[in-house]
């Protein structure tokens, strides 16, 4: 185990480097969001009014304005900047409220998905991945590989829309509709998630299944495994005991990345669910301009991202002592 | 009430709009039950006077009342609400509202006329954005005044036609005075205090939205439902889904189904639910930029107007639910529109097509030997892409080789405010009433709203300005039969390709839904039942 | 000949699904190659019927605007193609390129080309590609553009930590002391050593740049809906997956064996290249 001053300053220092990936990010999804044609006065004034033009410009120019959209871009910015400092995300001119209470309700949803489906994915594609190492090069190996790369093959939406309608034509069933909390219905909440969770499950498996047979594969050949082997130790045990631990290592890591990619991957599944969580309050907010929206949700994907990032990274250490924080 | 007033609701109970629905009026209402439907996006603001998506409309639309509304038992008619009756002056200028009494605000509060100014100055104010109800009143409506608790005044700048059906409006709505000081405005789901059939219970934002009966509604016996469910789903594929599956029990949104959407739905349900086809008060256009070439040029808008086939957009890109060529449709104000019978043999509208795309290849050809290209807009939403599609196709044959530029649906109104465009191949334009001077006022006056062609004609403009004062009803009616002959027989910078009719369903269950002549009048369910 | 059917047979001996994947992109890529000249009909003529079930003169039906919907998926072939192999070929190279220099540099270009790095990859890619084609506009070249700008980030990370192994080798030391240039040294050196990365990264994200788009697609900002794209199809079908089912099947029988294939493909080359090599943005 490491000395504890050790870690500590390096979870430090890559606490430190949050800060510089957090600006860039920002800095890039506000660049982004401006070069987007039309903000959100268009948008609202636009849509389905019946105002004459000259009207719909005065309201134009008032709404942006009211929202400070008519000062410099960088004004913007740093003032957006100081908000965040203070831990306010500003005000949803689309959904006329705080976007830290937008951020409140929608983020612990997405989490529960994402963690969901991790879960799911791991369960099922962990132990393929070892069966299809063990027995290498067999036809048990070839089914495996062949079965998860199918999930790869088809987009995704595709597979959520093959549910909807596999699920209502075959079973006359349709997940609930309306989202209920996982502490106030634990049953109705899996009701509803556990199909977009399986969908995503199954097009993410993949690249799991694969890194835990290549890890496998590899731990396999190394000697500690062979030494156990010539004492004698029954094959199974060697694959389970000795080899499993040290190859789940990258693994782990892998599927934590993955997380915090998921935040934001689970978008369509949010949408074919009717899901409320982060991913379609971004969809609608992009699609209104409703900038401030638009760039909290994008710092707390990101965010998520790299706090998952390090998590690993220190448990990782914490597994693996020959690792050194360098 | 005029003379006029009764003729027009007359001639519109005989064009019989609306669809012939299951639940006759003889069965007895049952009360009880939630009735469950769905929205296409989240609302997210609520303030039914300063929005303007149908979103909005339909979260809020049982929680309100206005001075008067669209009969809930035959939508074509305008009937009374909160007031009780009204009269009419002699020259037309002035209304006299007579309010109901003892009805309650649902916290308990007595409603009065100053409910009704406070709602009515706040959409008349100059610098408040109205852009449904205020658009039209402001234009008409020169000061609001309360006469007594239950009596209020409206004064008019002049004599319209058509200030009943303006207010009774579903944007409209009349909003307690108190709420209004307390929250500044009506988007908080708390400022959802109406005198309506319904109570706001519930906005889970993004996922659903409830109501429940109102015990206190000044209409004896009414609402009969204990609530309505609406789902907010984003999805077509989930909509379908969720009709499939008996979740919702009616589709009355946009955009309304496809015909495949219908028949897959029919297919599962069967008897239990109930297909109909209905016009959805919506004009397709095809828009010409007329502020830069090529359509600067009104021989190359003409071109267009001749080469359009309008018959194959109806047949294909909106599966033959439409009504080709038509400026008004008949089916929504009766003889205001040219009969079909004329607008159909009109160059661009008859068929065959041969002789008026030889005569607009000729035009293409006069200006431009060996054809052009240009690019050709649309907004990525409903089946736009499926008559863009088309479009392009058609024009290919005149010799204008057009490349699709598809726009993100916000980003397309961005340019198309801008004037950032040479063709926009397909737009949807709803109209807010079924009176004929709509489409005029949003698409083709110079000022117009939706005039994304920046496109304008003296005569066209003073015929429509004098025709939306013009109180004689037969001299109302040739002068809009005159603007129709003018833009179909000219090169205008919107070709109108058709008015859009949908498919939509309701569950055998349901009674006494009426779906009105616009998407978001009659969606209060106020008389609506279930029968189990 | 003889040599090359030799070694096909030891490839597909050692790799039958990596064979079975070469046989699905050999597939792929003569249909994008020969389009023109295997659809009887143009991927964007109304001229038909629509709905018209698959018979013998329309083998897989036509759509819903009455287009051949074979022409259609042998058109989507070569747009397929082309976009997966554009936007890996861009994003991979300019990917690598940075990677390798970032890591010879070493220093404070490094450490700044890191962050961006990360910035880029902290950003959800779909909602990513999502903002860049509202802002580009929706085109085949901006798909690419967008797609580009995902791949890239990915590459620079895994090269840039293959390029810091190589850095330390002997004989980059010697060169260095022999006085070659910097820009010599990463040319000549570094990145011919990067070479089986940067091949296993082309080769496991092509069809991870084909799936992307279809997810652009259905979220209405993919290429236009006239062009032959798969996902476009496949949104577009799933609006009457019961009055025609051709509509969805053949385009995505087309997508999955394409995407199924590459990744088959690239597994092989994966294992040959290098065991230990994982990840991929999958």
């Amino acid at each position: 185990m490491l000395p504890r001053v050790i870690a500590r300053s390096y979870v430090a220092r890559r606490l430190a480097l949050f800060v510089p990936t957090l600006l860039g990010a920002s800095l890039l999804i506000f660049v982004l969001m401006r070069l987007v044609p039309g903000d959100i006065a268009q948008i609202l004034v636009y849509q389905t009014g019946s105002e004459s033009s000259a009207i719909q410009e005065r309201h134009i120019r008032q709404i942006r304005a009211e929202l400070g959209l008519d000062r410099p871009l960088i004004t913007q910015y740093l003032d957006w900047l100081a908000g965040v400092l203070r831990g306010d995300f500003g005000y949803s001119y689309s959904q006329r409220r705080p976007v830290n209470e937008i951020l409140a309700e929608r983020l612990p949803r997405s989490l529960e998905l994402a963690l969901l489906t991790l879960l799911l994915a791991a369960l099922w594609s962990i132990p393929l991945g070892v069966i299809s190492a063990a027995r290498r090069n067999t036809w048990l190996d070839y089914l495996v590989r062949v079965l998860s790369i199918s999930g790869l093959s088809l987009p995704i939406f595709f597979t959520g829309v093959l549910i909807l309608y596999v699920l209502v034509r075959f079973f006359r069933w349709l997940p609930p509709l309306e989202f209920v909390s996982v502490l106030d219905d634990p049953v109705e909440n899996l009701k509803q998630l556990i199909w977009p969770a399986l969908a995503q499950a199954y097009y993410i498996s993949a690249p799991i299944m694969r890194l835990t047979r290549s890890q496998m594969l590899e731990v396999i050949r190394q000697d500690y495994v062979r030494t156990a082997r010539a004492k004698g130790l029954a094959e199974g045990r060697v694959v389970y005991r000795h080899a499993l631990r040290n190859a789940l290592l990258p693994v782990v890591t892998f599927i934590g990345w993955w997380g915090g990619r998921l935040l934001g991957g689970i978008v369509i599944m949010e949408i074919i669910f009717a899901v409320p969580g982060l991913g379609t309050a971004l969809v609608q907010a992009v699609s209104y301009r409703d900038y401030p929206t638009v760039q909290a949700i994008i710092f707390v994907m990101a965010l998520v991202f790299l706090v998952l990032n390090l998590a690993v990274d220190l448990l990782y250490g914490w597994l693996d002592p020959r690792i050194r924080y360098a | 009430m005029r003379p006029s007033r009764i003729l027009v609701l007359l001639l519109a109970m005989l064009s019989g709009g609306g669809p012939a629905l299951p639940g006759a009026a003889q069965e007895q209402p049952r009360r009880g039950g939630v009735l469950t439907w769905f929205d296409y996006g989240d609302p997210g603001r609520l303030d039914v006077h300063s929005e303007s998506p149908l979103g909005v409309q339909q979260a809020t639309a049982g929680i309100y009342s206005g001075l008067l509304h669209r009969d809930p038992d035959d939508p074509t008619r305008i009937a009374p609400d909160l007031a009780e009756r009204y009269t009419t002056s002699p020259d037309g200028r002035t209304y006299i509202f007579h309010l109901r009494r003892n009805v309650k605000w649902h916290d308990g509060q007595p409603f009065t006329s100053a409910d009704v100014k406070a709602s009515f100055d706040r959409i008349l104010r100059p610098d408040f954005k109205s852009p449904k109800c205020g658009a039209v009143l402001k234009r008409i409506v020169a000061s609001v005044e309360a006469v007594d608790a239950h009596t209020v005044q409206f004064q008019l700048k002049a004599p319209v036609p058509y200030f009943a059906e303006a207010v009774a409006s579903a944007w409209c709505r009349v909003a307690a005075r108190h709420v209004l000081e307390k929250y500044g405005d009506l988007n908080r789901p708390e400022a959802q205090i109406g005198t309506g059939p319904f109570r706001f219970k519930r906005y889970e934002r993004g996922s659903v939205i409830e109501w429940e009966r109102n015990p206190d509604y000044f209409v004896p016996g009414l609402p009969y439902l204990d609530g309505v469910k609406q789902y907010i789903l984003v999805g077509g594929a989930t909509q379908l889904a969720a009709a499939k599956a008996g979740r919702v029990m009616l589709w009355d949104t946009w955009p309304p189904m496809r015909k495949t959407q219908a028949d897959e739905l029919k297919a599962a349900r069967g008897d239990q639910v109930h297909v109909y086809r209905h016009p959805i008060n919506t004009i397709f256009v095809l828009y010409m930029n007329a502020t830069r070439p090529p359509f600067d040029n009104p021989d190359l808008r003409r071109a267009v107007m001749l080469a359009i086939d309008r018959q194959e957009l109806v047949q294909k890109g909106l599966e033959g639910a439409g009504v080709p060529c038509a400026v008004l449709d008949p089916k929504l104000v009766g003889d205001f529109a040219l009969p079909l019978a004329e607008v159909e043999t009109m160059p661009g509208c008859r068929q065959p097509k041969d002789q008026d795309v030889a005569e607009a290849r000729r035009l293409v050809e006069k200006h431009h030997p060996g054809g052009l290209d240009i690019e050709i807009a649309f907004r990525q939403v409903g089946n736009y892409a499926d008559r863009a599609q088309l479009v392009v196709a058609q024009l290919r044959r005149i010799g204008i080789r057009g490349t699709l530029k598809a726009y993100e649906s916000a980003a397309g109104y961005a340019i198309y405010g801008k004037g950032d465009f040479t063709m926009i191949a397909t737009q949807d334009r709803a109209m807010d009433s079924t009176d004929p001077g709509d489409v005029f006022a949003f698409v083709y006056a110079r000022d117009a709203g939706s005039n994304y062609a920046r496109w304008s004609d003296p005569g066209v403009d003073e015929l429509v300005a004098r025709a939306a004062q013009e109180t004689d009803r037969e001299r109302r009616r040739r002068m809009y039969h005159d603007l129709q002959r003018m833009i179909l027989g000219g090169a205008p910078g919107a070709v109108p390709i058709a008015w859009v009719e949908g498919w939509f369903f309701v569950d055998r269950r349901v009674k006494n839904y009426k779906p009105a002549p616009t998407v978001y009048d009659n969606n209060t369910f106020m008389k609506v039942w279930l029968s189990e | 000949m003889r040599r090359l059917l030799d070694r096909a047979a030891w490839f597909a001996r050692r790799q039958p699904l990596g064979a079975a994947g070469a046989v699905l992109v050999t597939l792929l890529v003569v249909a994008a190659l020969f389009a023109p000249g295997l659809a009887p009909h143009g991927p964007k003529e109304t001229a038909f019927a629509p709905y018209l079930p698959p018979s013998a003169e329309f083998p897989m039906g036509t759509d819903h605007l009455g287009r051949d919907v074979l022409s259609r998926v042998v058109w989507g072939a070569r747009l397929s193609l082309y976009v997966g192999l554009a936007s890996v070929l861009v994003g991979i190279t300019l990917g690598a390129l940075w990677g390798a220099v970032a890591a010879y540099l070493g220093g404070s270009a490094d450490t700044a080309s890191q962050r961006v790095v990360d910035s880029l990859m902290a950003l959800p890619p779909i909602v990513l590609a999502l903002a860049l084609m509202a802002a580009l506009g929706q085109s085949v070249t901006n798909v690419i553009i967008a797609l580009t700008l995902l791949l890239t980030p990915t590459a620079a990370r895994t090269v840039r930590a293959v390029a810091l192994g190589v850095k330390e080798h002997p004989f980059v030391e010697a060169a260095r002391a022999a006085g070659c240039t910097r820009g010599r040294i990463i040319a000549r050196h570094i990145l011919p050593n990067c070479l089986a990365t940067y091949i296993v990264l082309v080769t496991t994200n092509v069809s991870y740049a084909i799936v992307v788009e279809a997810a652009l697609s259905f979220l209405g900002v993919g290429a236009p809906p006239d062009e032959p794209s798969w996902g476009g199809m496949l949104t577009a079908g799933t609006q009457a997956m019961e009055q025609a089912p051709w509509l969805i099947v053949f385009p995505g029988l087309a997508i999955s064996l394409a995407v199924f294939g590459l990744n088959l493909l690239g597994d092989a080359i994966r294992d040959l290249a290098d065991p230990r090599l994982r990840g991929g943005l999958g």
